[in-house]
């Protein structure tokens, strides 16, 4: 097991490195500085700048400091364009936004999911199964640019129920919108995964063993069944959550609730390289950390993997 | 007893030939059918698949030939229209605005046309890039096996742990923002699944006599992964192709809906379903729901057929 997470690490931080140089290069690769205006700067003032900036240095340079910043003190650098901010502020300001309601969409995602592709497996064939699958495959063909605009379209403008964008601190009635349109489309494909895999195990032998002892149902699915039928769930988890990172940009962007997403954007309008290639390097080491933890949590629960 | 069945099977089959037609009691040729022509009867009897295959069919044709229809350029701005399009730009057959005008006056329809093309270019594009790509990468990767493969693959575990949107909306943001760039972005990261399964199913085809056969004969590695193997995998690619298109046009339009894809005056769907989400209050849900009708029902005919022929072409799986 041990080895097994030593090896996992052995992947994933080069994996992280390479992003984060590959984004440096990119940078470079760009035409014109990022002060670079209408109105040249006196040559003087633009030397300070760069000076203050560290764009005076060979590239080579930049890139190791900038690596060495990154790696041991988590330091970003400055905003270009908010110039009295460091992307740590920014990615500080916004992402305990976005963490809270992507963690409530995850859990929304995984209990709802997982009790809808139950209740459909059970009850195979039943109106509850049908409805079930209709809503699955329709929620997942739904993106959520489109889900977002639905949700305010009748919650906000038509019923009046909900508040149609932004934050407050996280109040309940700014949370809900937001977990909605994050979670349906990953909720509908866990509720369609966990619906076969728990077929698969209904049909298996130690279930009619359990059923033949005479033990109630509700016993048997929750003791029984619903931990193998959990494993497909799980593996999906990792790409999930990487959706859910995606995803947040658009919802941050449609309800306006300040999170990374809505940075990244105004920063990509504002070509602002440095809180994007800070809030791209933090998605990624998010993105393989989940997937880390995911696959060792997998092949600590399954026995049948060997590492 | 063994010579008596003897005698019996000799005089009984003594011309095959003619006990066959005997049986078929006709006397045309009896025609073999090929797995593709067997796959052919499986999906056409799959009503939804077929459903979906008209329906792209016909998003198709309007995404081609829509303009012809139109009575207005996609670009043409109706300045007497401009903001005023919630009670003068609804549709209506009588001014040729079939689907109304968008906030700055411009012809619906027309734009309409314009970003279903945009979203089926795109998916074809990934889909063409994913299939060349995806299945030379994946068959040499699993059909030389060892060392190569393995470094092979996990490049690839490496490619896909990186998030793609935020790195492509990083290359649109210095290189600019332009079509050809999107198209780059989206063919970069298509082939990546295509990859992975063409290798598991080269894996299997590796070990199959025909190949074992080729080796034999002396057939060079290159030739036998594209004589060979790739023929074999023709029927799961096509399958997947199909079901990875509506992602990529989902990408194609989330980036767009930011603003950070397709610029004006060029427009796709996603920036058109962005343009009516912006408007959605001020009582021109139109500008929202034909592109989005558009949007929708394309990915769920592409959803359709994908699983359409997933069971004509690969009954096994599921």
């Amino acid at each position: 097991m041990f080895s097994y997470i030593l090896r996992r690490l052995a992947v994933a931080v080069p994996t992280l490195l390479i992003l984060v140089v590959f984004s440096f290069v990119l940078m470079f690769a760009a035409p014109g500085g990022p002060f670079n205006s209408e109105r040249p700067l006196p040559p003087q003032i633009m030397q300070n700048i760069e000076a203050r900036y560290g764009l005076d240095q060979p590239y080579w340079k930049q890139m190791v400091d900038y690596v060495v910043n990154v790696v041991t003190r988590f330091d970003f650098g400055p905003s270009f364009q908010y110039r009295d901010r460091s992307v740590n502020d920014i990615i500080r300001q916004g992402f305990p936004v976005t963490l809270t309601y992507g963690l409530w969409s995850a859990l929304v995602a995984v209990i709802v999911g997982v009790a809808l592709g139950v209740v459909a497996a059970i009850r195979q064939n039943s109106w509850v199964d049908y409805s079930a699958v209709g809503i699955s495959i329709g929620a997942q063909a739904l993106p959520n640019f489109v889900m977002g605009p639905i949700l305010v379209l009748v919650f906000t403008l038509w019923l009046g129920w909900l508040p149609g964008g932004g934050w407050r601190g996280g109040q309940w009635e700014y949370v809900i919108l937001p977990v909605i349109a994050l979670s349906t489309s990953y909720m509908a494909s866990i509720a369609r995964i966990t619906r076969s895999s728990m077929l698969e195990v209904l049909n298996s032998n130690f279930i009619r063993t359990a059923m033949a002892k005479g033990l109630p149902m509700r016993r048997v699915i929750l003791r029984h069944a619903l931990k193998p039928a959990l494993l497909p769930v799980l593996s999906y988890l990792g790409p999930a959550i990487v959706g859910m990172i995606t995803g947040s940009v658009v919802v941050d962007v449609i309800f306006s609730t300040g999170g990374i997403g809505q940075f990244f954007v105004n920063s990509a309008f504002n070509r602002d390289y440095a809180v994007i290639m800070g809030i791209t390097i933090l998605v990624g080491a998010l993105t393989i950390g989940f997937n880390l933890l995911v696959d060792i949590l997998y092949a600590w629960i399954d026995p049948k993997i060997r590492y | 007893m063994a010579q008596v069945r003897d005698n019996l099977d000799t005089q009984k089959h003594a011309t095959p030939q003619a006990d066959i037609m005997d049986l078929s009691g006709t006397d045309h040729e009896i025609k073999g059918r090929s797995l593709w022509a067997d796959a052919r009867t499986r999906f056409f009897r799959n009503r939804a698949a077929v459903l979906g295959l008209v329906v792209l069919i016909l998003v198709a044709l309007f995404a081609t030939f829509g303009g012809l229809i139109a009575q207005y350029e996609p670009q043409y701005v109706d300045f007497t229209l401009m903001g005023a399009n919630a009670y003068k730009g609804v549709p209506s057959i009588e001014t040729g605005h079939y689907f109304g005008t968008d906030v700055d006056g411009r012809d619906l329809f027309a734009r309409t046309v314009v970003g279903t093309r945009i979203s089926l270019l795109v998916g074809l594009v990934g889909a063409l890039v994913a299939v060349i790509v995806g299945t030379l990468y994946g068959a040499t990767a699993g059909y030389l096996g060892g060392k190569t493969d393995q470094i092979m693959m996990r490049f690839v575990d490496i490619l896909m742990s990186i998030p793609f949107m935020f790195v492509l909306i990083l290359m649109l943001v210095i290189f600019g923002r332009s079509i050809l760039m999107l198209f780059i972005g989206i063919g970069l990261i298509s082939w990546l699944d295509m990859a992975r399964i063409a290798r598991g199913q080269t894996l299997s085809i590796k070990g199959k006599e025909f190949v074992e056969a080729a080796v034999a004969t002396g057939v060079s590695p290159l030739r036998i992964i594209l004589r060979h193997v790739v023929p074999n995998l023709l029927g799961i690619v096509i399958v997947y192709a199909t079901l990875l298109v509506p992602g990529m046009i989902i990408f194609e339009s989330f980036i767009s809906y930011l603003g950070l894809g397709i610029q004006e005056p060029m427009t796709s769907l996603g920036a058109l379903i962005n343009g009516g989400t912006s408007q959605m209050n001020n009582g021109t849900l139109w500008m929202l729901l034909y592109p989005l009708f558009f949007f929708l029902i394309t990915l769920f005919a592409l959803f359709f057929v994908g699983d359409g022929l997933r069971d004509a072409l690969d009954p096994k799986d599921r």
